[in-house]
């Protein structure tokens, strides 16, 4: 099971060692060329050299997690995050801490302690340590060291209506896509790959483009969801169960529309279903390759995930499945047809 | 140079929507420039050659005019037909309630509005809407699409025969300047000028035409916010007081010796200028400064009041300042020596 092996990697933005093998495994079968560039990205050659359309497919492999910063006299580790978190859902959560993969939950005081006033506001970050059953530094020290990496402990589960949860779809499902879609028989020449560090500022995709210069760019990402009760259409950004989301504009990139209209075509002549991504927070390697040497036609495909950058996102496998049937189906249309813009 | 200002101002062109500005301007610059492209940002090039004599230099400058202006972007559509939108470059939600917006694509009016449940002064935007006097999602769509992009609607006005008043003056009043050295100049290197893109949104447009360029020295025209208003928080540089040199602004710091060049020249050739430090404006100079292994880039700005609004304000001796002394600088002696790096 692609997904469960991907989510449950380790693999913090710029400590993808992990994620990265991991990933090697899969696509080896199925590469004619396989390499890692100097910060890590993982870059895999199909058909190299061959006639037609050369197309770049990009997901990024690190996720959100934690960095050790400080281990106290009392055994207890201070830590500050490697990307986007909101500090607010820290509390309580378990995490995988170091080399070694030690358990450890992240600890605050007790309710029983707290005087009303700190009911009232959330935890920051300063108040909050991991506690890994140290009782010392010492201890803790022969278990990790200042500099080690965390993630969050969640194992991959399937639930629900079609439903899976997991520590870090984003964007290990865009990583699955990229699997599946390389498994899948072509004649264009593609390059797909795993990039590095999307979560500190899309620093990976960027040299992935100029190395590797391509006619087109389709990223492949899970993407904020907040489409629960309440909520109106443009401000739950995707709904799950509703297909994969194009990116119309974020904080990096304004979407290149022919690209777009020409997946969402696509998509219509294969009755997949697909939503456009009604916000505009965030931004995602799009963002970093478009504006990569003279410029790159690319776009944006999410799967809408509920609970980003938290324990457990979560998302609908109809949505992962149709991300890879309209990808498919977009590469067969320009394998046919050619350079779908003139 | 007035009417050539005007004609640009009143087409909507937003951040990500310049086809038609690109092309109204392509359309005065084709018979001028010796070749003229698009790219895949839509930045337009117009490339000028030199003058076919043996002594000609291998050498390239760059000059740069952004056509974009502020605008929202549509990014989905309620059961009523309200658009629902996210900005193109830096608005302020609550400023933007009652103002008049026309769609770049399709040239459909609309007012943006908010929500009604929402305090003015707490409105963000996914409490913003567009309404085109629509009654359904259906009939929205027939007129709009997702993505489609607007700008503020506003007529050109000339408040004196020598003050113009109008939205986008940023930047279409050195689109105007740039087309008008193209029509009239001839040197003995190779200009390019470029058109860019998306500057609003973070210079995006000008990162890849310096790749492209990749220039020996660039000149960025552009504008800078006029501090002489009640109370201005802005550089003490006037409406009318000249051209501005460009010193530093948010995003760089102009080379000394490319500054004082400028300012030496001004000088000699009797041209007003100030000094435009500027500590919350940025433009596409940050960008192409370090495009490959560095461009050496200075920059040239129009005094204007209320950058920040629809209703922009110069006063068009600073725009005929600024067209003299980028001249005098095209034609300096010393244009590729005065600095080292």
């Amino acid at each position: 099971m692609v997904l469960k092996k991907l989510t449950e990697a380790f693999g913090p933005s710029g400590f993808e060692d992990e994620i990265r093998q991991v990933i090697y495994e899969e696509v080896k079968p199925y590469a004619d060329h396989v390499y890692t560039d100097a910060l890590g990205s993982l870059i895999v050659e199909k058909n190299p050299g061959a006639k037609g359309t050369k197309i770049l497919l990009a997901a990024h492999m690190d996720e959100v997690g934690f960095m050790i910063v400080n281990i106290e006299e009392n055994g207890l580790l201070r830590f500050r995050p490697l990307g986007g978190v909101d500090p607010r859902i820290l509390v309580s959560k378990v995490v995988r801490v170091g080399e070694k993969r030690h358990y450890g939950v992240i600890g605050a005081k007790a309710i029983h302690l707290q005087q009303p006033e700190e009911r009232t506001k959330p935890l920051e970050l300063n108040q909050l340590y991991i506690d890994i059953g140290a009782k010392n530094r010492e201890q803790a020290e022969n278990l990790v060291e200042i500099g080690d990496l965390a993630v969050f402990a969640t194992e991959y589960e399937e639930f629900g209506d079609r439903r899976a949860k997991s520590k870090s779809f984003d964007d290990r499902v865009g990583c699955a896509v990229l699997i599946e879609l390389l498994k899948q028989p072509t004649t264009l020449p593609l390059v797909f790959a795993f990039t590095v560090q999307e979560e500190t500022g899309l620093r990976g995709a960027g040299p992935v483009a100029f190395r590797v210069k391509p006619d087109l760019a389709i990223v492949v990402e899970g993407t904020v969801c907040f489409d629960v009760a309440g909520t109106p259409s443009h401000a739950e950004s995707t709904k799950q169960g509703a297909g994969p989301a194009l990116s119309v504009v974020d904080g990096r990139t304004i979407g290149h529309a022919k690209f777009r209209d020409f997946i969402k075509g696509v998509a219509g002549e294969e009755q997949i279903p697909v939503q456009y991504r009604r916000t505009v927070g965030g931004a995602n390697d799009v963002g970093a390759i478009h504006l990569t040497e003279m410029g790159i036609i690319s776009a944006g495909i999410s799967v809408p995930t509920r609970y980003i950058h938290a324990p457990a996102q979560i998302i609908h496998l109809d949505d992962y499945e149709n991300t890879i049937r309209l990808i498919s189906a977009v590469l067969g249309k320009i394998e046919k047809g050619g350079h779908p813009i003139q | 140079m007035k009417e050539l200002i005007q004609s640009f101002a009143k087409i909507p062109g937003p951040a990500g929507s310049e086809a038609e500005i690109a092309r109204a301007i392509r359309t005065k610059i084709e018979s001028v420039a010796d070749e003229v492209y698009t790219d895949v940002l839509g930045n337009l090039y117009a490339i000028k050659k030199p003058q076919s004599n043996s002594s000609a230099i291998t050498k390239t400058v760059l000059i740069s005019a952004h056509m974009d202006e502020p605008g929202v972007s549509v990014v989905d559509i309620d059961e009523d037909g309200f658009l629902r939108i996210a900005p193109l470059g830096h608005l302020k939600p609550s400023e933007l309630i009652g103002q008049r917006v026309q769609f770049a694509r399709t040239k459909i009016a609309g007012v943006i509005a908010a929500d009604g449940d929402v305090a003015r002064d707490k409105v963000e935007f996914p409490n913003l809407f567009i309404d085109i006097a629509v009654r359904s999602k259906e009939d929205a769509h027939k007129l709009v699409q997702i993505g489609d992009a607007a700008a503020f609607d506003y007529e050109f006005q000339e408040i004196t025969p020598r003050v113009l008043l109008s939205h986008a003056l940023d930047n279409r009043v050195s689109c105007a300047v740039a087309v008008d050295l193209l029509e009239k100049i001839q040197l003995s290197f190779q200009l390019v000028v470029v058109f860019s893109t998306q500057q609003q949104v973070g210079s995006r447009g000008i990162q890849v035409a310096g790749y492209r360029i990749n220039p020996d020295l660039a000149m960025v025209l552009g504008a800078t916010p006029a501090g002489d208003t009640p109370k201005s928080k802005n550089i003490q540089v006037k409406m009318g007081g000249g051209v501005a040199i460009k010193a530093q602004d948010a995003a760089m710091v102009v080379a000394p010796a490319l500054r004082d060049y400028l300012i030496q020249l001004a000088e000699s050739d009797q041209i007003p200028a100030q000094i435009e430090v500027a500590s919350t404006a940025r433009s596409d100079a940050s960008a192409i400064q370090v495009s490959r292994s560095g461009v050496p880039t200075c920059g040239l700005s129009v005094p204007m009041r209320y950058l920040d609004s629809p209703s922009q304000m110069v006063h068009m001796d600073d725009v005929e300042n600024m067209r003299k002394l980028l001249e005098a600088w095209l034609r300096s002696d010393k244009l590729f020596t005065h600095f080292t790096y």
